[in-house]
């Protein structure tokens, strides 16, 4: 553990400090996106500030045990139930009397607000406000919410990126000095190497393109099929799977008829939602992955890949450079073209086999840890706690 | 064709009518532009603007970008297009605008912007400007957690307004901070058509190729595929091809031809009042056989476009018992800017809405083109009134439900006794036909 944890312990303690982390992200039965950074922050808090931290959602305390359940099995299904049905929940909030010392954190979207004297969350990306073509209009809806009003009730902000901090000022106005970057972590159970290698993968010689994420038109698969139509004999030496859990707006992103033939002979597959596991398996075994999303806030199909050291051709978009600096193959997300070029390239160099190349990729992954994005929210959170002990008293008052 | 700049106007809300050499336009800058508009199959995320082929070269962002594209090609500027100006933001996609444009990193990029203010969006690091040309916005009676769904704030990092005419409010930052704003030279509203004009006659086909056909005609799919088609959905339309032989034969004749009547729909205005006249004319049994009705939908999206469809759907219902009436009924777009330079051979008046935000703009196209604009609906009390052929006598509210959140709209509009009225005071406006432009220049 980082031993700027005990430091910041400390500065909790002392006055007695109390950090509620919001926890509906973990509501959902599959973890990816927004739950996973959910799931990943809300461990890096067990493991880090086990006697700070409570869990909560809307007014109702969540049981720490039930918490740590769900993290075990990495999915919500169980929690949602038991929250629900009532095992889970550990009673209501503190009265507000006696949440003078209490910071609100909400890893996304706040369901209810103004509950804490001191409130910070963290924005993932402004995409239903700037690309709401890519949304259906409840998605928006439930994003613009809380869009300007989370800003301007949070003491602190984070998003997940540069680029997602820079859109909060360009377009929200966000203020320089409560806008702060806090990057997304990544990080595999430890055993999964072990069940890996172990695990009886026929066809593991057959190499493969791995297409990772959501389908939706965001994630600009059409992009993929238009390359396998126009550029058949890419089918012809690897083959190309493209998993991802069905998403919205599915008619966009609907495959060529004539790839038809490539699903029927396996050289063109749709697994549909892959577990975990499941996912580190394919992504290590890839020979690449191709992420030519149109927005992304962050990317962590990006940061997973090269955390087993496979190459990424992405999409020059956005925040995803941010992300995979050196160790990707960029490309225009509008060109069939370009991201042929940048295929050719990467099966012509095959980085994944060059041990500079994979040290490169650990380098970068380095930095993005659970417990380095918890630092950077806590860094400047303790920094305005202490500037604010005062005011938050009379915030709560306020809000009374 | 061009015409002499726009006359000095009281400096309103920060308007200064400063050169654009001075402000964003610096000879050395790039200029990047995107509109709301989606572009079919774009070439790639930066290509030159003079690719681009839009569907309706008359009205809307589209014919504003390409005005303003053509007015700095005659300086020897290129403007570049950029479909999502929201990716732009780390070096390897600044590289490719550096490699896509010969842009020198030591220049500035200038993003201008088109379409309205609710839409606008910028580009990280670059200047942006909005180029506007609504006046006003529709404010929506309902409340909206859209932070720009009233049309009357832009994102913080717009730097610079660039209007073709005043403003009737302020605009402002998110901040509530003011934009200082430039009022644009006329030639960035017309200077398309009068390259156009201009162009070598011979290249003509003789034939008007937009993309007409009747309500009784009208395929959703076709319509939207026309421009890709265009040559060959133009000769097919049956009732259009009548309406244009009933003028010819009716001149030879010496007699009065139906008058034929244009009327823009911005699409992107979710207050128009063109579907609600629509539904009323054919709700009380047609136009009747002196008057044909020509809709140029613009600003069309995948968003927007569907309400095309539903406009005649509800119009078909409305004339089940009357089909024959559908005839009198158009919808068109004009994706050569040629064919539009013929338009005022065809329409004796186009009718605009007082209320659309973008009035101002369609007036001077219209005029610039030789159509005679005759105002409809517009609010009758009070010192501003416009003159306009029928004032408006009714109220109704309409409703949106987009990306902008649930709004409804109150909008002032014709009873259909109003547009009996209408009709009437059309005919009586009535002139000859002007002889189209590039004939009389």
């Amino acid at each position: 553990m980082d031993p700027r944890f005990r430091e910041i312990a400390g500065a909790l303690s002392a006055p007695g400090w109390q950090l509620y982390f919001d926890v509906s992200p973990l509501f959902e039965e599959h973890w990816t996106g927004i739950p996973a950074v959910a799931a990943g922050l809300a461990r890096a808090l067990l493991d880090t500030l086990p006697e700070h931290v409570h869990f909560f959602y809307e007014h109702h305390l969540v049981a720490r045990a039930a918490i740590e359940e769900a993290l075990a099995h990495r999915s919500g299904l169980y929690l949602l139930r038991d929250f629900f049905d009532g095992p889970a929940q550990a009673g209501k909030l503190p009265a507000l009397a006696a949440r003078t010392r209490a910071i609100g954190l909400y890893p996304s979207v706040k369901r209810v607000s103004q509950i804490f004297p001191i409130e910070c969350s963290i924005y993932h990306d402004l995409s239903t406000l700037i690309t709401p073509r890519f949304h259906l209009l409840e998605n928006i809806r439930h994003h613009q919410k809380g869009l300007v009003d989370d800003l301007r009730t949070n003491d602190l902000t984070f998003g997940v990126s540069q680029a997602t901090v820079d859109d909060l000022k360009a377009y929200l106005g966000a203020p320089e000095d409560r806008v702060f970057v806090a990057h997304n972590g990544v990080s595999w159970p430890w055993w999964y190497p072990i069940e890996a290698y172990n695990a009886p993968t026929p066809g593991r010689e057959d190499p493969y393109f791995l297409v990772l994420g959501t389908r939706e038109p965001r994630k600009n698969l059409a992009r993929v099929f238009e390359l396998l139509a126009l550029f058949p004999e890419l089918l012809a030496t690897s083959r190309f799977v493209i998993a991802g859990r069905i998403g919205w707006l599915g008619e966009q992103e609907r495959m060529p008829q004539v790839l038809e033939q490539a699903m029927a002979t396996g050289r063109l597959m749709l697994p549909g939602y892959v577990s975990n596991f499941e996912k580190y398996v394919l992504l290590q075994d890839a020979i690449a992955t191709i992420y030519p999303s149109f927005f992304e806030g962050f990317g962590l199909p990006v940061l997973e890949s090269l955390s087993l050291a496979t190459p990424v051709i992405a999409s020059f978009s956005s925040a995803l450079p941010e992300i995979g600096g050196d160790a990707c193959f960029y490309f225009d997300p509008f060109s069939v073209e370009s991201l042929y070029r940048t295929l050719r390239r990467v099966l012509d160099e095959a980085p994944k086999q060059n041990p500079a190349y994979r040290a490169r990729c650990h380098e970068i992954c380095a930095r993005f840890t659970w417990e380095n994005m918890l630092l950077a929210i806590l860094d400047p959170l303790i920094a305005r706690l202490a500037e604010t002990g005062a005011p938050a008293r009379a915030r709560l008052r306020a809000v009374r | 064709m061009a015409q002499p700049d726009r006359p000095a106007r009281t400096a309103r809300h920060g308007t200064t009518r400063g050169t654009l050499t001075a402000g964003v336009l610096a000879p050395r800058a790039l200029l990047l532009a995107s509109a709301p508009f989606v572009i079919a199959d774009p070439p790639g995320a930066v290509f030159p603007f003079r690719r681009c082929r839009v569907r309706q070269t008359l009205f809307g962002w589209e014919a504003q970008l390409q005005a303003f594209a053509q007015a700095l090609a005659a300086t020897g500027r290129e403007v570049f297009f950029v479909p999502a100006p929201e990716i732009f933001a780390s070096l390897p996609s600044f590289r490719h605008i550096a490699d896509a444009t010969g842009w020198n990193e030591a220049a500035e990029i200038v993003h201008l912007r088109f379409g309205p203010a609710c839409c606008a969006r910028v580009l990280k690091t670059a200047r942006n400007a909005l180029v506007l040309a609504e006046t006003m916005p529709r404010t929506p009676l309902t409340p909206s957690h859209h932070p720009f769904a009233r049309g009357d704030r832009l994102p913080a990092a717009t730097e610079r307004l660039l209007l073709y005419q005043p403003l009737a409010a302020p605009l402002l930052r998110i901040d509530g901070s003011a934009v200082p704003c430039e009022i644009l030279p006329s030639a960035f509203s017309d200077a398309d058509l009068a390259a156009a004009a201009g162009r070598d006659p011979t290249a003509e086909t003789g034939v008007a190729e937009w993309l007409v056909c009747s309500f009784a005609e009208f395929d959703d799919a076709t319509f939207d595929a026309g421009e890709r088609q265009v040559g060959k959905n133009a000769a097919r339309s049956l009732d259009w091809r009548g309406a244009r032989s009933l003028r010819v034969i009716a001149r030879e004749r010496g007699e009065m031809p139906p008058v034929q009547i244009m009327l823009p729909w911005n699409l992107a205005d979710p207050a128009s009042i063109v579907p609600d006249l629509v539904g009323k004319f054919a709700g009380a049994g047609g136009l009747g056989p002196g008057f044909r009705l020509v809709v140029f939908p613009y600003n069309e999206t995948p968003e927007t476009s569907a309400k095309i469809a539903a406009m005649i759907a509800a119009a078909r219902t409305a004339l089940t018992l009357h089909p024959s009436g559908l005839r009198h009924f158009f919808v068109a777009r004009i994706p050569r800017l040629e064919d539009a330079l013929e338009l005022a051979e065809w329409f004796e008046i186009a009718w605009l809405e007082a209320a659309a935000p973008d009035r101002w703009w369609n007036e001077e196209r219209l005029a610039a083109l030789g159509v005679p604009v005759g105002v409809i609906a517009a609010p009758c009390a009070g010192e501003d009134a416009i003159p306009c052929l029928a004032p408006a006598d009714a109220e109704i509210m309409l409703t949106a439900a987009d990306a902008f959140g649930e709004r409804l709209f109150a909008a002032a509009t014709l009873s259909p006794r109003a547009l009996a009225a209408l009709l009437a005071n059309t005919r009586a406006r009535l002139r000859p036909a002007a002889a189209p432009v590039r004939r009389r220049a």
